[in-house]
């Protein structure tokens, strides 16, 4: 029978968390070495997490979106300021110290409700919309969520599948920092992935089955470690550590799935909930969670997973670095939000009509682990000095 | 009887005016007109510096292709060739973190010049000062820290609440070295180190004795007790040597007092007051001020005269080229800071002692915080040293650790300038594991 | 200049007994308290040096645990398979003596910081800016005492206490004097090398035997890898020590102590060349989870298996080539594919847990953990030969001779070959070539059922696509796989007698000649019947009268007597 998704409200900590974890008990020790068993079973740890972008030559038809210095230019613009005030403003920017701290607080404020200045980056809508330039290609990574093909969708590069829909894709590719390709990530979620891989607890996914060696259906089944992830000397994750499965039953997710011709997938999309950081997301939520991945020869995966995502939850994982942020990696925030709000294809408000989430596409690499469960009384994940 | 009497006696003599040492003792090492000894083979002390870089190099274009002796520069690095022999280059290693926050720019710094990530200011010493402790005790300077920016940040510190500022004027620099508390190194009366008296006089009694007392041994033992000796032999004469007026200080002259540039980001006033600042220490090294130095490069907030695009900017966002493939506009940051490494070791060469040059008893070390500053990166770190402080180390070689902590490198450079430790670092980045390719 | 004259008589005084004894014969026949006191009068030797370890444990012993010892040590020596029995032949170098002299002083400077000066040093100076003779005696006499492992010589002492005041003046600090001189008897041969004074033995005519201190520090090193504490050191000045009664009553005492497993542990680590561990290279890229922790875990496992094996369930010491029971860490866990998780805070450094291999897997025995068949494999691929050699040698006392100058390797070196996909496939000439099979007989069998764990110490089933063969052989007994291997090791003849012949060897510094060898076989027969307890066989060796007695017949084997004083000489 396989599991929908896991309804969790706080504070379930229930039979239903022990009976699962009995179950992976049993199923863990009996994991130790190469003898058959009624039920197959792999685990692996997720070591690698990025926005899947397919950028081209040519998919960015009105020009890639200006670097933030020039791209304040038209945040002044935007105000109403005269062109010498601008070039004033940017000046001061630049200087440094105090002048520079005067513009970059006009940037920081350039929201405006009732004609007052208010915080851009925590009321985007306040912000005129700069309208960043969009993708206009044929080709995306990720999913057909709807089932249907339509103008807005994508082929697939690599399965040449019709009507992907990655509509965050378009919104976000014009945008220097979320470039990439499927083996090259975008430098914003290098950069995010870097800071956190080695302090995060980490992503772990099961796979059960009959006989994981041939086609067949399959349980794939989420959870949050209590660790980080272990990298050795080569940079990877070390295959086979073992972690321990976070008891709290938010990251716990069940799908039904299938495996055919070396190819890992959900059957059955549903909503997965995977607590991550707020380096990034606290939560990264996707309605339809759908998968793809590919076993590889020495037992690793690596592949997409797509749905819809929150756009409050995409904004604001990258606009909470604020100008800091904006400055290094983003271009320009609330023109993001604007973009967002503009490409957005899920989950419509059922009074207003409007979307609330937008189709997405990540990149996920995952190497064998062991997965053991943490005993309900698990300690808290503070490092020792 | 008697002749052993008189031995035994002379013996004891010896033993007892090693003892009460004073300055008497100090006559005998020195002729009447206290000058020092001609052929005292003491060679001049080391010297040691950092050179702390931020923002790392590009990616795949500083690692050597072969590892070990006779490897070809890779092309970032080329502007270093003609000191390709004193180079050493350090690949594959990372600074760890397990678990706690990563603060850019920072950690990565911290954990390089002091081996940990400090709570607060709960720090320890820099491995300048702990090299410093062996090196420059006597030194007027224990050490000296600039700035290329004009900024008094620095990561030399004895502990976590007292950090070494580093000096941004070249011209309040060479006050303060060749203003008017400079003394002459050749004119100045010498007067040999309590410490270093006690020391030999302890080390000298005791072996006597014991010398005296364990001559009943087999022919095999014989051989090995000598060898002990020899050994010890060994330290008393260094310690004698110190004792000793040092040799004179050929290459010490006054440099001209400098103009500099105004301090700031610019990349060419940096440039300029970077070669003021090398002929500075150059000259202070050289007329034993200090033997330690820390140099600042500050390359976060340097920018090109007119632009408001610094380095920092530049890292994260500059795209990489499609057809080159890498970062053009850091790359070229990468190049001037890289081409300034190599004057300012053409200034240390420059400055003959003998019939060598300050260069050839200095030890330099090159640190980073990031390998990949664009994403922030931690792993394969780019490391180096120029020089090997008066043969202390071994160089032209390149070493590969893929995996290994930073820290490696600070541990073997502190041995090999004679600080006793075995093991250097906190938690993921504490090693005991010396480089012993390039121990001599 | 009254100091300087007090020591000047001293030195005569004792450099005109040392002239008298070295003439009279007689003074050879001293009674035991008597030898030390004459300072000189009895022969002395000089043997062993002081391993790291043996450094350290003694500084932490005498000084507390949380004194740091920086620097590094000159390397060992292995002769006749032992670090031990090498220590007997290496000397101090100079740059070893520099980091010598720079512990000492980092040691001592320490010991007189504010944080210990009041726990580690029993009195007080007068004023704090001079020399102070009686707290300096008193300091210096007490730790000398157990830094040299028997009670100074009054010359001995009077010497440092001068050595202190005379820095004490220079310094003007009473404790910065006191430092230089423990530095200096830190420095001392007395300290870094085991000295064995010998006595004539009551009991046989001509013939000697270690002196009281002698034997305590034998017993001490053995069983405890330290110098003797204040209570053997008392039996050893009492005449306890000579009674083999008091010497048993000692032993007993010593090896009920938790103190064992450091004895033990120092004894496999020399046994085993865990020394190797100090320069052991993996290529990480072809084993990307060879990390230094896993080399710093695989050493520990090993040795916390052996302790826990022979003293904790007191097992037969044959069984710890098939025992599954062992310890894990969460780096070897990755390493031996078996899901090991620990309730522990996020980053901690790792810890350890006992772990059993379950009955169905393939690991039993040390021979199957990581620290045999990584340490002994290249950095990039396994090595049947070099594991077969390191049993013979290692655990069989087997003699291996070294291969011909002028073999070409790059056979066995292609790892990638399409047509020898297996190691035993590269290693086919081995057994066919005349010139090579003959050597290679003794080593390959052995090593070639081990080839399921590759260089880096996982298990694999195949190589290159091809299925391995673990088929193998040891002395006429074939088995499979590594489990079959440790089977055969223990049942083999050589093994037990192996470890006792290394442990008396340990026990005496050398190997044990034609001599020795009747109590070597006498300590074999004792073994085997105790059911190969190895708790019992070291205390049967500490209270065998054999670890202490130097016959004449012996003296040059042993290196240790000045030439004047051999016995064959007139008028003994």
């Amino acid at each position: 029978m396989p599991f929908k998704n896991y309804e969790n409200a706080p504070g379930i900590f229930g039979a239903k968390v022990n009976s699962l974890a009995v179950a992976l008990t049993v199923s863990a020790l009996c994991f130790a070495g190469t003898h058959a068993v009624a039920m197959d079973k792999r685990s692996y740890v997720i070591e690698w997490f990025s926005q899947a972008s397919h950028s081209t030559d040519g998919d960015c038809p009105a020009g890639i979106n200006p670097p933030t210095r020039q791209q304040y230019y038209e945040s002044f613009e935007l105000l109403g300021f005269e062109p010498e005030e601008v070039e004033e403003q940017m000046k001061k920017y630049a200087q440094g110290g105090m002048p520079a701290a005067n513009a970059k607080n006009i940037l920081r404020m350039r929201g405006r409700i009732d004609g007052e200045p208010v915080n851009g980056f925590v009321h985007p809508w306040t912000v005129a919309d700069p309208n960043l330039n969009s993708v206009k290609s044929d080709y995306a990574l990720g999913f057909n969520l709807d089932g249907q093909v339509s103008d807005a969708s994508f082929t697939e590069p690599m399965t040449n599948e019709k009507g992907i829909d990655n509509q965050l894709f378009r919104a976000m590719g014009c945008i220097e920092q979320f470039r990439g390709t499927y083996d090259h990530p975008p430098t914003f979620w290098a950069f995010i992935w870097g800071s956190m891989k080695e302090t995060t607890p980490a992503w772990l996914m099961t796979v059960e089955g009959k006989d994981l060696g041939s086609d067949g259906p399959v349980t794939i089944t989420f959870d949050r470690a209590l660790e980080h992830i272990t990298f050795g000397p080569t940079g990877n994750a070390v295959s086979h550590i073992t972690y321990r499965a976070d008891p709290d039953p938010r990251s716990h997710h069940e799908f039904a799935g299938k495996i055919e011709n070396n190819v890992l997938s959900i059957t059955d999309p549903g909503e997965l909930r995977l607590l991550l950081d707020t380096l990034s997301f606290p939560e990264f939520v996707l309605f339809n969670a759908h998968l793809r991945m590919t076993i590889e020869a020495d037992g690793s995966l690596k592949g997409l997973i797509g749905g819809y995502q929150p756009l409050w939850d995409y904004y604001f994982g990258i606009a909470q670095g604020g100008l800091a942020y904006e400055g290094m990696i983003i271009n320009d925030a609330p023109g993001i939000y604007h973009s967002l709000k503009r490409h957005a294809d899920g989950n419509p408000d059922p009074e207003t009509g409007e979307f609330t989430s937008i189709s997405a596409a990540y990149r996920i690499d995952a190497v064998p682990a062991f997965v053991v469960p943490a005993e309900a009384a698990a300690y808290q994940n503070i490092s020792s000095r | 009887m008697s002749k052993l009497h008189r031995r035994t006696v002379l013996r004891g003599m010896l033993g007892g005016s090693a003892i009460t040492v004073g300055l008497p003792f100090l006559d005998c090492f020195l002729n009447s007109n206290g000058d020092a000894l001609a052929a005292t083979g003491a060679s001049l002390p080391p010297v040691f510096g950092t050179w702390f870089q931020h923002l790392g190099l590009n990616p795949g274009m500083w690692e050597p292709e072969t590892v070990g002796p006779n490897f070809k520069n890779n092309i970032q690095l080329e502007v270093l060739n003609p000191f390709r022999d004193r180079l050493n280059i350090y690949s594959g290693m990372k600074y760890f973190i397990e678990g706690k926050p990563l603060q850019t720019h920072t950690t990565g710094s911290q954990i390089a010049m002091t081996g940990e990530i400090p709570f607060g200011t709960s720090g320890g010493p820099s491995l300048d000062s702990s090299i410093a402790d062996v090196i420059g005790r006597r030194t007027r300077f224990r050490s000296l820290e600039v700035s290329f920016s004009g900024t008094r940040d620095s990561y030399s510190q004895r502990s976590g609440t007292s950090i070494n500022p580093s000096e941004g004027s070249p011209a309040a620099m060479y006050q303060r070295i060749f203003g008017p508390d400079f003394k002459d190194p050749n004119a100045a009366e010498f007067t040999p180190d309590p410490h270093t008296m006690a020391r030999k006089s302890v080390l000298s009694a005791v072996s006597e004795h014991v010398k005296g007392v364990m001559n009943n041994v087999g022919a095999n033992d014989r051989a090995r007790l000598d060898e002990y000796f020899t050994s010890i032999r060994q330290i008393e004469q260094q310690l004698a040597i110190e004792l000793e007026k040092p040799a004179p200080l050929e290459a010490c002259s006054m440099p001209p007092s400098p103009e500099e540039a105004p301090p700031g980001t610019v990349l060419e006033d940096a440039a300029t007051n970077a070669k003021l600042f090398g002929g500075l220490l150059a000259y202070a090294a050289a007329c034993g001020q200090t033997q330690v130095f820390n140099i600042m490069v500050d390359s976060m907030a340097l920018r090109k005269r007119g632009s408001a695009y610094t380095w920092h900017m530049a890292t994260h966002e500059e795209s990489v080229d499609d057809q080159l493939g890498y970062q053009k506009g850091v790359f070229e940051f990468n190049e001037w800071a890289n081409t300034i490494f190599a004057e300012f070791l053409g200034t240390l060469e420059n400055v003959k002692e003998g019939d060598g040059s300050v260069l050839d008893r200095t030890l330099v070390l090159w640190l980073t915080d990031h390998s990949d500053a664009r994403v922030h990166g931690l792993e394969k770190v780019p490391v180096m040293t120029v020089g090997n402080g008066g043969g202390r180390i071994k160089t032209g070689m390149h070493v590969s650790a893929p995996g290994d902590p930073v820290t490696r490198v600070g541990l073997t450079v502190q041995q090999a300038m004679g600080v006793p430790v075995n093991t250097w670092g906190v938690d993921g980045n504490e090693t005991s594991n010396t480089i012993s390719e390039i121990m001599v | 200049m009254p100091q300087s004259k007090s020591v000047r008589l001293a030195s005569v005084a004792v450099a005109a007994l040392t002239f008298v004894a070295t003439l009279s014969v007689t003074a050879l026949v001293v009674s035991p308290a008597a030898s030390v006191e004459a300072g000189g009068a009895s022969p002395q030797t000089f043997t062993r040096r002081l391993t790291p370890d043996q450094y350290k444990t003694i500084i932490a012993d005498v000084f507390g645990k949380d004194i740091r010892i920086g620097g590094r040590f000159d390397p060992g020596l292995r002769v006749d398979g032992l670090l031990e029995v090498g220590a007997g032949e290496v000397s101090v170098s100079a740059t070893g003596m520099e980091q010598y002299d720079a512990m000492a002083r980092s040691i001592a400077n320490q010991i007189i910081d504010d944080k210990h000066r009041r726990l580690l040093i029993s009195c007080e100076p007068k004023a704090n800016d001079k020399p102070d003779a009686e707290c300096a005696t008193q300091f210096l006499g007490t730790v000398g005492k157990l830094l040299f492992r028997r009670p100074l010589t009054s010359e001995e002492l009077n010497l440092h206490v001068e050595a202190a005041a005379a820095a004490a003046l220079v310094e003007k600090d009473f404790y910065k004097g006191l430092a230089l001189s423990l530095a200096g008897m830190l420095s001392q041969p007395q300290f870094l090398f085991r000295h064995e004074v010998l006595e004539a033995d009551p009991d046989r005519k001509g013939a000697y035997r270690l002196d009281a201190y002698s034997k305590a520090s034998r017993l001490s090193f053995l069983l405890w890898n330290s110098g003797p504490d204040e209570r053997l050191l008392e039996a050893a000045e009492n005449g306890e020590m000579s009674t083999q009664k008091g010497l048993t009553r000692q032993v007993e005492r010593m090896v009920r102590s938790p103190r064992l497993a450091s004895g033990v542990r120092a004894f496999f680590s020399d046994m085993f060349h865990f020394d190797q561990f100090d320069g052991l290279i993996k290529d990480t890229q072809i084993y990307p989870k060879f990390s230094s922790q896993v080399a710093v875990d695989s050493r520990d496992q090993t040795l916390r298996t052996v302790v826990d094996h022979l003293l904790v369930r007191k097992g037969d010491y044959r069984d710890i080539f098939t025992t599954k029971k062992t310890f894990m860490t969460k780096a070897l866990a990755a390493v031996y594919k078996v899901p090991f998780g620990m309730n522990l805070p996020n980053g901690s450094p790792d810890a350890w847990m006992p772990y059993e291999f379950s009955e169905d897997d393939p690991r039993a025995g040390i021979l199957t953990h990581i620290s045999f068949v990584a340490l002994h494999s290249h950095p990039g691929r396994s090595s049947p030969t070099l594991r077969g050699k390191a049993l013979r040698e290692i655990m069989l006392c087997q003699k291996v001779p070294s291969p011909p100058g002028d073999v070409d390797f790059t056979l066995v070196q292609d790892t990638a070959s399409e047509e020898y996909k297996t190691a035993r496939a590269r290693l086919t000439a081995h057994s066919t070539e005349p010139a090579c099979a003959g050597c290679h007989k003794i080593t390959d069998p052995i090593g070639l059922a081990l080839e399921n764990f590759n260089g880096g110490g996982e298990w694999q089933t195949t190589e290159n696509g091809a299925t391995i063969d673990t088929s193998g052989a040891l002395d006429g007994v074939s088995f499979s796989g590594g489990e079959g291997l440790g089977e055969a090791v223990r049942n083999n003849d050589a093994v037990a007698s192996c470890l006792v012949n290394r442990m008396a060897a340990y026990a005496l510094g050398k190997k044990p000649g034609p001599v020795k060898s009747q109590w070597v076989s006498v300590l074999e027969s004792k073994f085997a019947d105790s059911g190969y307890l190895v708790q019992d066989l070291m205390k049967e060796i500490a209270v065998s009268p054999e670890l202490f007695r130097v016959s004449s017949s012996n003296l040059d084997e042993l290196t240790m007597l000045m030439p004047r004083h051999r016995p064959d000489k007139e008028g003994e």
